[in-house]
Order: C-alpha cells, then structure tokens, then sequence
C-alpha cells in the first residue's frame, strides 16, 4: 500500500466515523454540546488549513485570514438575509467570492517584487480592514446595522440545526484538509516550498512562481470563504466587529506555528490543541484569563518546540499515543471529570508536555540516540539551515 | 546559428554602468569561458542571462527564440540552468530533495514519484549519494557546490552557466571539480564558465570572452586572448610610461 492509499483511506475512516458522532450521541443520550465543540473545532481546523496553504508551504506571511472569512460570512448573509437567496445556492457563491478576492490581491501584490516579508503581511492586514470599511459604510452590505440570518432556513435533509451545521462543517473541513495534503504531495506543494526557501533560485530552476503563488492563496481564499459561509449561520447576527476582528486572522497563526508549519498535519493538531484549551478554560469559567494562558503556551511552546508540536509527534509517535490513551483512560475509568472534552484536554496537555522535553535530555532519559521508535522526520532542518545567508 | 545571441545588452544600477552594451555568442557545444576583473560585470551578466533580473536595453536570443523577456522559469523550460557563487540550496530540504525539485520542473515537467527516483541518478553522477538524505545545514563547502552542480543539470539543460563554481575549493577539490566539468560537456550540455582560477579557464575552454567594465575587450582562442595587450592592461593596469 502506498503511502497516499494510506493517506486518503484513512481520511475515509476518519470522515465516515465523525459522521456518525451526533447519531451516536443522540442514542447515548450525551450532552448537544459535544456536538457544538466538534464543529467549531472542524471550522477552526478548515481555518487553520487553508491559511497554511499559503503561508506554511509559500512561506508568505498573511494577516488576511479575515478578510477571506469575512467575505464568505457577508456572502452568505446578505444573500440569503437580504435577497432570498437559499442557503444551498449563497454558499458557493461565497466560496468562489473570496476566491476572486484573493486573485485580485495576488494580482497586484505578487507583481510587484518588493511586496514580500513585513510588507506582503501589512498588505494583507489592510485587505480585511478595507473590507470592512466597505461594508461598513455600504448599506447593501451591513451599513453599520449588522445583517440577521435566523431567518434563514436550512436545507431539511441535513437534520436539526446542530446536526445541520456539524454536517456542513464536517465536509467543508474534510475538503480543505484533503487540498492541504494534496497540495503538500504535489509538484504544486514542493514548487510552493521552494519558494518558501528560496524564491528566486526556485523561478531559475523552473518553477512558475507567480502562477503557484496565485493558486496557494486562491485556494486559501476559497475554502476561508467557504468555512465562512457555512459559519454565518452560527454567528446568526452578523456583524462587522465580530466578523472583520482580529479573533480569525490571530488563531489561525497560533494553531498553525503550533502544530507546525511545514506538514500538513500540523494546522489540524494545532487547531485541536488550541480550541480545546481554549473552551475548556471557558467553561471552567476562566474566561478573563483564557487568552493570557493560551498566549503564554504558545510562547512556551514556541521557544521549547520550534518546528511545532506535529513534527515532534511524529517522532515520538509511541510516546504520543501512550500518554493520551493513558491519561484519557485513567481520568475516564476513575470518573475524574465531568466531561470527556476535559479528559482529551488534559490527555493533550500531558502529551504537549512530553513532547516538549528536548531531543538531548529524551535521549538520555531513554538512553538511546533520541529517534529509537519514531521514524525519522520529512523535513531535516539543521541548526546551521536557520542561519541567514 | 548559435545557442545563445546576446546584443548590445546594457544594465545600470542607479549611477553604476555594469554592462555597457555587450556583444556575445555561446555556439552549441562548446565550453566558453568567460573572465575578466573583479566588477566587470561577469555575475552581473549571467543574473541577466538566467533572468534573474531584466536588462535596461539590447536583446537576448536562446535556441532561435527571443528570450529578452521571458521570467526566469520560462528560460529554464527552454533549457537554460546556473549556479550560483555562494551556494543556494533549499535549506528545508534534503539533498535528495532539492535535486527532485528541479527535475519536477526545469526543462520538462515530471511527477513527484517520477522525481524521487531520478534524483538518485545525479547523486550518483556529482558522488553525493553518502549524503543524499542529511540536512543541508551538515553539507561542506565542496558538497554544496556539487549540490549546486547536481541541481542545475537535474532540469536537463542543453546551456549551463557555472558562476565561479570554484571559488573557495582547494587544489584536489578543484581537480575533481574540473573532471566533472568535463564530464557534464561529454553529455552534451553547452558551458559557460565564469571564473577567476585563470589556470583553469585556460585549461577547460575552448573560447575565452574578456569583460572589462562592462565591455567586451577581447575574445578568441585563450592562448591569444590572455597576450592580448588590452586584455594585459584590463588586469595588470597600465604600464607607465618610461617604466
């Protein structure tokens, strides 16, 4: 079997067993809630994933994550709040939205050869803000009154509205994250990574760069879109400051730096990691301090693993799935918690801890040369490859 | 007709004339050395060449085709790699990989399946396979410039231009790096070389061109060239009179 049919199996085995998850919920009589945390957790992972399409495998830095999401949310709501659109017919158009979005940027920008690094990534920024601008002071749009979508009804086939939206979510994240890893085993995805290291080395040895460079953030821009669109009826009041924040841009950078940026795996776990945390302290109720103990973990994270957390797991693969599956089964079977959302985050932040233990002192600890029972990784980088040339 | 036409090619950077109108033909097959002082313009030519950068006036022709304007990664479709002075690698990736790399795109396209295992192949052929799946950070001076080497004919060049592939090499590095040379022009891939190791122009090419700010002073057979009084005064300076 190669390692694609491995691949694209197991995205089939993945989906088809979420699918199950609200029927096997409802029958089991659990809380809706799980239902919710895992759909947010699919639209954070869809955000996280096609925000490194562009900037994990290109290496060009973007703030506009918003502006892709936004286009895709104001889609969606003004054409079915405002127009009578249905649902069905406004999410595409939502995607492909954003898509011209991003051409049109990446027309100008990636034309000019000086708008790359700090300048690339304030481009971007100023994208969503200009974006919302716009729909702030155009009443086809928002107008400054926001846009209601309750009145929107959802297609019936896809079940009650959670059932609905963990659906949608599902689909829209399961295709974003099969783009990522297509692209990352490609010509497009190895032709991306040499940019990434070295853009003009990479045009001289064939690569089209501005042809590639348009299709890494088309395809970011579409499918931000697409997640938006599907998240409008979530948001259900939509409104300039809550959709055009700095909220989407600023979680996907952390998801993605902590996963790692260079597979792309690392997004999804990096999303999974960080909402976790992130809900869990909410319902403890630590709402005020949530974003300060997020922030810290990551600075600690990044400091501690540099490449991401994703690279680490796999190295240390055993370790990995010893520590979850332990600590999961230990908090379960002894009923610690009151919810099983608190076991997998507890579980996650052992593992995170783990992981964390540098490569020399793990050697020593195992007494072997630190890599015994994990494979070696894709993506070499020694200590000398981060020096600037 | 020639592989390459270059006509009246000028380049300025702000106040600074590093080419002034140059004049050269590489003919299919043969190795043509290019030499000259420091600042002459030599990098600045082949960055030129290769599309690095666009000239300021004159015409480039590659194969009978116009190529003044094509970007960088149309000329390396028609058959056109280099090397760089100090070298570039893709520091993410393996030497494997940076190899695949340009067999993925270069002259023709090729799958990523299809570029992993003919990658093997110019490990052989540069005798890096010992260090085919290390990071590059672990790489010596000498195996980044047969990196170097190995990357470029991946995209199966019919023209090569090597930037100074030997500076910095010692004497027995230098030797082996001259055979490969010779190797890769049996292949039939046409050669430019810029170079400053005099000793090893003289020995490799068959044709010398002399750039001297920015201008073509003299080309020919090396022998003659390198008597040539402008080409004397060009390094040397000017004898003074009465000396």
């Amino acid at each position: 079997m190669t390692a694609r049919t491995r691949v694209l199996t197991g995205f089939v085995v993945v989906g088809l067993a979420l699918f199950f998850v609200p029927a096997i919920t409802e029958t089991l009589d659990l809380p809706r809630f799980y239902v919710i945390f895992l759909f947010t957790v699919f639209f954070w992972i869809a955000q996280a994933s096609s925000w490194n399409v562009l900037t994990g495998f290109s290496g060009y830095f973007s703030f506009g994550q918003g502006a892709w999401y936004g286009i895709g949310v104001y889609t969606v709501a003004v054409l079915t709040g405002k127009h009578g659109w249905s649902f069905m017919t406004a999410l595409p158009v939502a995607g492909l939205l954003a898509l011209v979005g991003g051409l049109a940027l990446g027309f100008v920008v990636f034309r000019v050869r000086r708008l790359t690094g700090e300048i690339f990534a304030l481009t971007t920024l100023a994208v969503a803000f200009v974006l919302a601008s716009v729909a702030r002071i155009t009443s086809a749009i928002d107008g400054g009154t926001g846009v209601f979508m309750t009145g929107t009804p959802i297609p019936e086939f896809l079940g009650d509205f959670n059932t609905a939206m963990y659906r949608m979510t599902l689909v829209v994240m399961l295709l974003t994250v099969l783009a990522a890893y297509l692209t990352h085993d490609s010509r497009l995805g190895w032709g991306l990574f040499s940019i990434r290291d070295d853009e003009p080395v990479a045009g001289g040895l064939g690569v089209p760069v501005f042809r590639y460079k348009m299709t890494a953030l088309a395809m970011n821009a579409f499918f931000a879109g697409l997640m938006g669109g599907v998240w409008s009826l979530q948001l259900g009041f939509v409104t300039i400051d809550d959709v055009f924040n700095i909220r989407v841009p600023l979680f996907v950078i952390l998801m993605s730096v902590l996963g790692g940026l260079t597979h792309w795996m690392g997004p999804v776990v990096g999303a999974l990691i960080i909402y976790t945390f992130s809900d869990r302290l909410n319902s403890a109720g630590l709402t005020d301090v949530n974003q300060i103990i997020v922030g810290a973990l990551l600075v600690i994270l990044a400091l501690a693993v540099r490449e991401g957390i994703y690279p680490r797991m796999r190295q240390r693969w055993v370790t990995t799935l010893v520590t979850l599956g332990g600590v999961i089964a230990v908090l379960s079977i002894f009923n610690l918690t009151e919810s099983l959302i608190t076991d997998f985050a507890f579980a996650m932040l052992a593992t995170v801890l783990v992981l964390m233990i540098p490569d020399r002192l793990w050697a020593r600890i195992r007494g072997d040369d630190g890599n015994a029972g994990g494979k070696p990784i894709g993506d070499p980088v020694g200590p000398l490859a981060e020096v600037d040339r | 007709m020639s592989l390459l036409e270059v006509r009246g090619v000028r380049k300025r950077f702000g106040g600074v004339v590093a080419l002034d109108g140059v004049d050269m033909r590489i003919e299919k097959g043969e190795i043509l050395g290019l030499v000259g002082p420091n600042g002459s313009g030599k990098s600045t030519l082949i960055n030129i060449l290769s599309a690095f950068y666009p000239c300021d006036e004159g015409s480039i022709s590659f194969d009978g085709e116009d190529a003044t304007e094509l970007t960088a990664h149309r000329i390396a479709a028609l058959g056109l790699a280099r090397t760089y002075q100090i070298p570039r690698p893709f520091d993410t990736m393996t030497p494997r990989e940076n190899i695949a790399v340009s067999y993925m795109f270069g002259h023709s396209r090729h799958s990523l399946a299809e570029a992993r295992k003919a990658a093997q192949q110019w490990l052989e052929f540069t005798g890096l396979e010992g260090v085919a799946d290390i990071g590059i950070g672990e790489l010596t001076l000498h195996q980044l410039k047969f990196l170097e080497l190995a990357r470029s004919l991946a995209t199966q060049p019919s023209l090569l231009l090597l930037d100074e592939v030997l500076a910095g090499l010692n004497p027995s590095e230098i030797n082996e790096s001259v055979k490969m040379i010779r190797r890769i022009h049996e292949r039939g891939v046409t050669i430019l070389i810029v170079e400053h190791v005099v000793r090893v122009v003289m020995a490799l090419s068959g044709r010398l061109v002399v750039l001297d700010q920015g201008r073509v002073i003299s080309e020919g057979e090396p022998e003659t060239v390198m008597t040539d009084p402008a080409v004397v005064t060009a390094y040397l300076g000017e004898k003074r009179p009465g000396a």
